[in-house]
């Protein structure tokens, strides 16, 4: 049996409820099509502490077929998300657990949806895809940076 | 007269140990030096046509097993990952030492699951996995999935030691 079939089972299992740890962050994670594991939807919730709390997020995560040796493909989509590590028009996300350089294939996409949140928790304006909310965020203004992210978020172009 | 014989032994004794701590170092030396040429050597490319010569010529003077182990940490510098001699060389994990529940953190499967489960484990964090699934990762990677030690960090010592046991080459003696 492939890994990513046993990681359907398990994700399947701890969004029934035997995972408290994700119920706060995942509304939706699951493949596109039954019969196709590779290719896959995420839906999480804002965290409640950053701009994006009471939004929900949309991802999209692309299984190679060499996984888990080589990382997933996971983009924000179809929503243009606001981040300063997240290209605005691609949905595009730097994140180094998600690079062949730092991935482990002991993670699997419950993993990654955690390090996702914890991006949007920590953002890191010092390797930005949005210079323009990476400036905002090194200028520490808090109330700019989260009207910036809504405004975004709010159909703002 | 017995006296004297001893006292001579003693003092031949202490000369050859002193002369072998001598030679000890020289070999050690000789060894870094000629392992640093055939590094160079095999590695310059643009040097091609003169280098076939001195490189038959090392070839000739450093034993076979040694050239394979050099060429190895060459390739190793392009590929990014074990060389193949280590993942061969990790530690098989006996049927009887696998628990029920312990699985592989790779393919997430139950070892004991399969009849004849070929486990490994990591040198010195002793992360264990199926020896397939960490063949593939340690073809690309040097860290453990696990706890991400440096699996190679831990050759150097390894290496050491077995050179010293194989310091009989016989050519500088
Ligand atoms: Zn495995
Ligand atoms: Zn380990």
């Amino acid at each position: 049996m492939s890994r990513i079939v046993k990681e359907y089972k398990k994700i399947k299992k701890v969004l029934e409820g035997h995972g408290e740890a994700f119920e706060n962050l995942i509304v939706q994670l699951a493949p596109v099509n039954e019969y196709d594991l590779l290719s896959w939807k995420a839906t999480i919730r804002g965290p409640s502490d950053t701009p994006y709390n009471g939004f929900s997020i949309g991802l999209t995560i692309k299984i190679p077929s060499d996984y888990p040796i080589s990382p997933p493909m996971v983009k924000f989509e179809p929503y243009k998300m606001p981040h300063c590590n997240v290209n605005f028009q691609t949905g595009e996300i730097c994140l180094d657990i998600l690079t062949r350089q730092h991935w482990s294939p002991a993670w699997d996409l419950l993993h990654v949806l955690k390090a996702i949140e914890q991006l949007l928790q920590e953002p890191v304006p010092e390797s930005p895809l949005n210079v323009d909310i990476a400036n905002i965020l090194k200028e520490g203004d808090r109330t700019a940076y989260t009207g910036l992210v809504r405004y975004y978020f709010c159909g703002g172009t | 007269m017995s006296n004297y014989q001893e006292e001579h032994g003693i003092q031949d004794d202490a000369v050859s140990r002193t002369a072998t701590d001598d030679n000890e170092a020289t070999r050690q030396d000789i060894r870094t030096q000629l392992r640093e040429i055939f590094r160079l050597y095999s590695s310059d490319e643009d040097h091609q046509e003169d280098n076939t010569t001195l490189l038959e010529l090392l070839s000739q003077l450093i034993p076979e097993s040694l050239q394979e182990e050099w060429l190895e940490q060459l390739d190793q510098h392009d590929k990014k990952g074990c060389p193949e001699s280590f993942i061969d060389s990790l530690p098989r994990v006996s049927k009887r030492n696998l628990s029920s529940t312990s699985a592989c953190s790779i393919c997430f499967s139950v070892f004991l699951e399969d009849d004849y489960p070929l486990v490994v484990e990591l040198p010195h964090c002793d992360h264990r996995f199926d020896l397939e699934c960490i063949s593939i990762w340690l073809s690309k990677s040097t860290t453990c999935p696990l706890c991400r030690d440096d699996v190679m960090s831990h050759k150097v010592k390894i290496d050491s030691s077995k050179a010293e046991l194989e310091e009989d080459w016989g050519m500088y003696g």
